[in-house]
C-alpha cells in the first residue's frame, strides 16, 4: 500500500529554535514545552496531492452527515439519553427553538484522520470545541516557508475570521468565550482575536459568566455597562455549561441565541463518542461515518468475536487521549483504573474496534501521524497535524505542520485541493539544507 | 523594549533551562496594558541560605508577586539562572477585574532587566524556578464577573527528574515564606523528583533559616491519569462563578480537542 505522505527532513535545529520563538510571539503558542519535550515538531507532515484531495472529500462528506445527524437526533430527543448527556443538558436540548434556529449558526468541526492498514480512518470528530488553530495556521506557515514547493494545507484561522466577518455587520462585536484562567485556551482566543481584528471584527475575550441575556440577545457585562454582542465564538465545552450560574443564561449557547454562534452547544450531540450507538434509530444515512469510524459498541454489549486486545475503550467525553484503554499502549496500572470506571459508569463509555495505524518512517524515527481536518459549514478550511511515538495521540504528541505539494495545488487553482498521483515515500529537503 | 526582546533576555537561547520559561506574561498584552516601572525596584534580600551554585542544586522560589522575581535576581547574583514560570494571563481588556494581580511581577520583570544582564551566569548555570504563590488564591474572591486568571503548575511545566539528574542536579531547595510544606500543585512535582532520588530541602524563613531536608507527602490524586483534567476542570468551574473546586466524575470532562 502506498503511503499518503512524503518524508521531509527535519528543520535545522538553529532555524527551528527561531521558529519556536516566532511561534510563541507571532502565533500565540504559549505552551511550547511539555516536561522535557518540545510540543512543536521540526518534522512536517507532507501529504501528496491525491491524499489531500481524498481527505478533503471525506471530511466534507462527514461534515454534511454530522449536521444531518444532529438535526435528526434533535428531532428525537429521547435519543439524547443514550449519548451520556446529563439530564439538564438533555432537557435544554429538547427545546424546539434549538432545532428552529440551527441554520443561523456556524458549524466548525475537526475530524481526526489516521492512515491505517485499511486506508483512512477517523478516531473521532471534535464537533464541540475543536482547537489547534495556532499550530494549524501560524506554526504551519512558519514551517512551510522553510521548504520548497510545498505549501500549508489551508489556513483555518484566517478562514474562520473571514466567515465570521462575512455574517457580521460592519464593526460587529464577537465575544470569544473561554475559560479565562487557562492560558492554553487563552492563547487560542488571543490568536483568533488578532485575525478577527484584521478582518474588521471587534473581538472581546470573555468568560461565559460575563454574558448577560435579554430574551435571546446577548450582552457582555463589563463594569456597570452592557455591550451588545453580534456573535459568540464558544471555546468552552458544552458539557461544562451546566456548572455555570443560572443567571448567565448558559443554555442559550446551546443554540437558542438570536445572534450566530460557533459552535452552538448542540454540537455536543456528535461530540459524544456514544453517537454511533444511536445511528440505527436515525432517519438519515451516514455512509461516510460508517466507512471511516471503526465499529463502536456499548461496553455492556461488546462483540464477543472481537478479542479484547482488539478493542479500545474510550470515555464518551474524553479529551486529548486521556483515559483511553489500548492494549499494549496503556500501562497496566492505568488499565486497572479505567476498568474500574468502565464497570462503575458503563453508560459513559464505549468500546471501539481498534485500527492498525501505519507509522511514518521519519528521519527522527517512526511516528504515528494524526491529521485533523477542519470543516466550516461542511467546507474544508485547513488541517492540524500531530505526531506521536506510539499509536495514541495524547498530551505527549507533538504538533506538526501539515503541508501539501505545491505544483498540484497550483494546477487546480485551489489552495485546498490537490490532485497528485500517489507516490512512494521520498525525502524533501529544507531550503538551504 | 518589546515583550519578545524582554523574553529573550529572561530566557536566553543559550541557557539549557530556557525551554521551560513560560512566555504567557510576555506574549499576552501584560506589558502593553499594565503600568511599568523603569527603575530597578530590587529590595535588599538575604539569600545566604542558598546552596552553592556548583550545579548540584536547583531552587524553586514560591513567593507572592514581584518577590519571586526579586529573589530570582538576588540568586542570580550567586550564579543561579532565574527561570520565570508564571503561567497566568494578565487580565481582561474590557474592564473586568482580574483575580490575581500580576502587575507587580510584570513590573519587576521589566524593571530588573538591566540587572539581569549583568548577572554572572553561564549557559549551564543551575536554575531558580520562579513561581507566584498567589497563583491559585489571588487577591480577590472569585465573584461572578471577575476575570479569572488563576493558574496552577503541573509536572509537565518542569523538567523531569531524569533531566535534572542528567545535569547532575541532586537536590532542590524550595524557598517560600512561612510554610515548610509545598503547595498542593507543587507537591506533585517535588514528589516525583524525590521518588527519583533527588533530595528536597525547604527554606521557609529566607534570610533566617538554612534549608532543611523535608519529606514530601503524597498529595491526593498523585500520578492519577486524570489529575490534569480534574484540576483544569476544577479551575474552569471555579473560573466561571466560584463554585469551589467541583471535581467532575471521571470520564465526564468535556470534549475538547
Amino acid at each position: 500500500m502506498k503511503v499518503p505522505w512524503e518524508i521531509a527532513d527535519p528543520v535545522d535545529a538553529e532555524i527551528f529554535a527561531e521558529i519556536r520563538r516566532a511561534a510563541i510571539f507571532d502565533c500565540c503558542k504559549w505552551d511550547p514545552q511539555v516536561e522535557d519535550v518540545c510540543t512543536l515538531s521540526p518534522v512536517p507532515l507532507v501529504l501528496t496531492g491525491d491524499a489531500w484531495a481524498e481527505l478533503v472529500t471525506l471530511a466534507e462528506k462527514l461534515a454534511r452527515e454530522t449536521v444531518a445527524a444532529e438535526t435528526a437526533i434533535l428531532q428525537k430527543p429521547r435519543l439524547l439519553k443514550g449519548l451520556g448527556l446529563s439530564w439538564t443538558l438533555r432537557r435544554k436540548l429538547s427545546r424546539s427553538e434549538i432545532r428552529e434556529l440551527r441554520s443561523r449558526h456556524l458549524s466548525l468541526i475537526r475530524f481526526d484522520f489516521h492512515w491505517t492498514t485499511e486506508g483512512w480512518r477517523i478516531s473521532e470528530a471534535n464537533t464541540d470545541v475543536p482547537g489547534g488553530f495556532n499550530e494549524a495556521s501560524g506554526f504551519t506557515k512558519l514551517i512551510a516557508q522553510i521548504y520548497q514547493k510545498i505549501v500549508p494545507a489551508g489556513d483555518p484561522t484566517r478562514e474562520m475570521a473571514r466567515a465570521i466577518s462575512g455574517i457580521l455587520p460592519a464593526g460587529g462585536v464577537a465575544a470569544l468565550v473561554h475559560a479565562t484562567s487557562f492560558s492554553d485556551d487563552r492563547q487560542v482566543m488571543v490568536y483568533l482575536a488578532r485575525h478577527l481584528e484584521k478582518a474588521g471584527v471587534k473581538p472581546v475575550l470573555a468568560a461565559p459568566d460575563h454574558l448577560q441575556w435579554e430574551n435571546n440577545r446577548p450582552f457582555l457585562r463589563a463594569d456597570s455597562r452592557l455591550m451588545p454582542l453580534d456573535f459568540i465564538f464558544r471555546f468552552f465545552p458544552a458539557e461544562w455549561l451546566t456548572a455555570l450560574p443560572r443567571r448567565c443564561g448558559w443554555w442559550r449557547l446551546l443554540g437558542s441565541s438570536d445572534v450566530p454562534l460557533c459552535n452552538s452547544g448542540a454540537a455536543i450531540i456528535t461530540q459524544s463518542k456514544r453517537f454511533p450507538l444511536v445511528w440505527d434509530e436515525l432517519s438519515v444515512n451516514l455512509p461516510a461515518w460508517n466507512a471511516l469510524l471503526p465499529r463502536t459498541f456499548d461496553v455492556r454489549q461488546t462483540d464477543t468475536e472481537i478479542p479484547a486486545e482488539s478493542l479500545v475503550f474510550k470515555p464518551a467525553f474524553g479529551r486529548v487521549g486521556d483515559l483511553i484503554k489500548m492494549h499494549g499502549v496503556t500501562s497496566e496500572k492505568e488499565v486497572r483504573k479505567i476498568d474500574r470506571f468502565v464497570r462503575r459508569y458503563p453508560e459513559m463509555w464505549i468500546a471501539q474496534k481498534r485500527f492498525e495505524a501505519v507509522p511514518m518512517r521519519s528521519p527522527v524515527g517512526d511516528v504515528y501521524p494524526c491529521i485533523g481536518i477542519y470543516t466550516l459549514n461542511a467546507r474544508v478550511i485547513g488541517a492540524y497535524g500531530r505526531i506521536a511515538r506510539r499509536p495514541l495521540i495524547d498530551h505527549r504528541a507533538q504538533d506538526a505542520a501539515v503541508l501539501v505539494r505545491e505544483p498540484e495545488i497550483c494546477r487546480n487553482q485551489n489552495p485546498l485541493i490537490g490532485t497528485n498521483h500517489h507516490e512512494t515515500s521520498r525525502t524533501l529537503q529544507p531550503v538551504g539544507a | 523594549m518589546k515583550p519578545a526582546e524582554l523574553y529573550n533576555l529572561w530566557a536566553p537561547k543559550d541557557s539549557i533551562w530556557s525551554n521551560w520559561a513560560k512566555p504567557v506574561l510576555f506574549a499576552d498584552h501584560a506589558f502593553d496594558d499594565l503600568p511599568l516601572s523603569s527603575t530597578a525596584d530590587l529590595p535588599s534580600l538575604n539569600v545566604v541560605w542558598a546552596p552553592a551554585s556548583d550545579g548540584s542544586s536547583a531552587i524553586v522560589l514560591d513567593f507572592p508577586g514581584a518577590y519571586a522575581v526579586w529573589f530570582g535576581i538576588a540568586l542570580g547574583q550567586r550564579g543561579f539562572r532565574p527561570v520565570p514560570l508564571f503561567n497566568g494571563v494578565a487580565g481582561s481588556r474590557f474592564g473586568a477585574l482580574a483575580l490575581v494581580d500580576v502587575s507587580g511581577i510584570v513590573s519587576a520583570l521589566h524593571a530588573n532587566v538591566e540587572t539581569l544582564m549583568t548577572l554572572p551566569l553561564r549557559p549551564d548555570s543551575p536554575p531558580a524556578f520562579l513561581l507566584d504563590s498567589n497563583r491559585q488564591s489571588g487577591g480577590f474572591s472569585p465573584e461572578p464577573g471577575r476575570f479569572d486568571n488563576r493558574w496552577c503548575v503541573f509536572p509537565q511545566d518542569f523538567p523531569s527528574a531524569n533531566f535534572l539528574l542528567s545535569k547532575n542536579i541532586r537536590s532542590v531547595v524550595l524557598a517560600q515564606e512561612g510554610f515548610s510544606v509545598p503547595k498542593h500543585d507543587l507537591a506533585h512535582i517535588l514528589l516525583r523528583w524525590q521518588e527519583a532520588g533527588i533530595q528536597i530541602l525547604s527554606c521557609n524563613q529566607p534570610g533566617q533559616d538554612q534549608p532543611a531536608p523535608i519529606q514530601i507527602e503524597k498529595p491526593g490524586n498523585f500520578r492519577a491519569l486524570w489529575y490534569r483534567a480534574m484540576v483544569l476542570a476544577g479551575l474552569r468551574r471555579n473560573s466561571t462563578g466560584g463554585f469551589g473546586g467541583i471535581v467532575p466524575q471521571p470520564g465526564s470532562s468535556g470534549g475538547y480537542g
